[in-house]
């Protein structure tokens, strides 16, 4: 039961993580900006 | 049930490293440290999870990259290590056993000197990071929740891998998991991807605890040395030196309450080693590699140890005379040890030339970033960096772990640091010239990893390794 917690627990995490970096990957691509949900207010660079 | 489950995070990996390389080798981190195949009932124990991740990455990576990423002095010193422990293994005194723990070994030094072509931005860190964090969060927080339940004792066996190999082995999962808490607390400043303030505070400090408890219940000295060296670090670099102090003290006044009496005994010897087997065990092996090495100064090759041949001297009282133990094929337990008698003095300067290469790296990072406020992350990160790598190594000197992939998953980590660095001041030549990384914030904190570098003016970061 606790193994089985652990393994449910920590892999929903580490796809979560995979697959938030892949959008804000893809964003970073997109803009050509690294940091735009820390400074939102941030005008684009070109 | 649990292998499909399995499968589905393999698939999902899989799915998004179709998109972008680097999915994939966060899969392959996955698999290393959260061992699916260990933990499967089933058919996920026969499907090479970890091959397919790898090969996929490379694949992924030469299909998609129209710009080779360079090689930088720190990836040339783990393919000369790759390349070392090769040749030692070719003479070496064991091959039969030799060459399996060459095998992983090889594998585990040559994927790290890959990370740095894969993960190319701060995000990508991050996650490169985090997966790591969690894949070995996977056996703490269960070895924590049956440490609370059970109280845990020595030899428990309490790890949610089993066998005697990587983190299933105790001593190896307490240096690790005290390892990476600065990592996680890190990230819970600094991460891009947890932005929630509370999931930030549960799941960094959470994991954080559940390491110090897990440590703690595989009664292993190496915990104990690897927790205290973690302690001083976090004092050392905190600027509420009285707070912490205090706190530390609070904590020292419980620890009789908190743990049990077997715990102290087990932990008493490290302070008198003389009526203990083990690490007695441990000073009569270091002097058998010492004496190895001088004699084969190329090295044994992995598993030398299986050839010793040593007396132990037990005095279980002062007054009593030592009784002689002997014992045959003991391991080294030690990282320095291990190296020097498997791969030689060579091996030896070789390694060493790496672990100073890292720290140099990390502490420019950290010099270079550290007057600028709004490159808080990269010092903080090089701090961590550094941070973990001391208490891997110190917590290493009492247990053979020269070979597991967190120690070179940190270098490079360092070396991806040092890459995005040279990104943000490559992308701001003309200001980069006249101060540390350049004048304007956004531009600062822009990462262009793939973009191509157009000036020719002197990054303020220079190539390291």
């Amino acid at each position: 039961m606790i193994d089985t917690a652990s393994i449910v627990i920590c892999s929903l995490i580490v796809v979560y993580i995979a697959y938030a970096a892949l959008r804000l990957d893809i964003r970073e691509r997109k803009t050509g900006r690294g940091f735009q949900l820390e400074k939102p207010s941030d005008p684009p660079i070109s | 049930m649990r292998d499909i489950f399995l499968l589905l995070v393999a698939l999902a990996y899989a799915f998004g490293g179709t998109t972008a390389p680097f999915v994939f080798g966060l899969g392959y981190l996955w698999t290393d440290y959260f061992n699916p195949q260990l933990v499967a009932y089933s058919f996920m124990r026969i499907v090479p999870v970890s091959l397919l991740m790898a090969l996929s990455a490379a694949l992924a990576y030469l299909l998609s990259t129209k710009q080779p990423t360079k090689i930088v002095p720190g990836i040339w010193l783990l393919i000369v290590w790759a390349a070392w422990i090769t040749l030692t293994t070719t003479w070496a005194e064991v091959p039969e056993d030799a060459w399996p723990t060459w095998d992983w070994s090889f594998k585990t030094v040559c994927f790290a000197a890959f990370l740095p072509f894969l993960f190319k931005s701060r995000v990508q860190l991050e996650a490169m990071l985090l997966t790591i964090a969690i894949g070995v969060s996977g056996s703490l927080l269960a070895y924590s929740i049956k440490t609370l339940v059970s109280g845990g004792r020595y030899g428990a066996s309490l790890s949610l891998i089993g066998g005697n190999s990587g983190l299933g082995e105790e001593a190896t999962l307490a240096c690790v998991a005290i390892a990476i808490i600065p990592i996680l607390l890190h990230y819970h400043r600094h991460s891009l991807l947890i932005k929630n303030r509370f999931v930030s505070l549960g799941l960094f400090y959470g994991l954080s605890a559940a390491a110090v408890v897990a440590a703690l219940g595989t009664f292993e000295r190496t915990g104990l040395i690897a927790l205290i060296v973690f302690a001083v670090l976090q004092w050392w670099n905190t600027r509420r030196k009285l707070s912490i102090g205090v706190a530390y003290i609070l904590l020292l006044s419980m620890s009789g309450y908190l743990l049990s009496d077997s715990w102290f005994a087990r932990m008493e010897t490290i302070q008198h080693p003389q009526g203990d087997v083990s690490a007695m065990g441990r000073l009569a092996v270091w002097a058998w590699d010492i004496d190895y090495a001088m004699s084969h100064p190329w090295g044994g090759g992995f598993n030398v140890f299986e050839i010793n041949h040593i007396s132990i001297p037990i005095q279980n009282s002062p007054t009593a005379a030592p009784k002689m133990v002997e014992q045959s094929a003991r391991a080294p337990h030690s990282i320095y040890f291990q190296v020097l008698s498997e791969h030689g003095i060579v091996g030896a300067l070789i390694f060493a030339v790496i672990l100073t290469a890292f720290f140099a790296n990390v502490r420019r990072i950290r010099r270079k970033a550290g007057s600028d406020h709004e490159l808080d992350w990269a010092s903080s990160l090089a701090r961590s960096l550094s941070a973990s790598g001391i208490i891997y190594l110190c917590g290493g000197a009492f247990t053979g772990i020269a070979f597991q992939p967190f120690l070179y998953d940190l270098i490079a980590a360092g070396v991806i640091l040092n890459q995005i660095m040279r990104n943000l001041a490559a992308t701001n030549p003309a200001q980069s010239a006249t101060s540390t990384l350049g004048g304007g914030a956004q531009r600062r904190l822009t990462e262009f990893p793939n973009r191509p570098v157009v000036s020719t003016a002197k990054p303020a970061f220079s190539e390291s390794p």
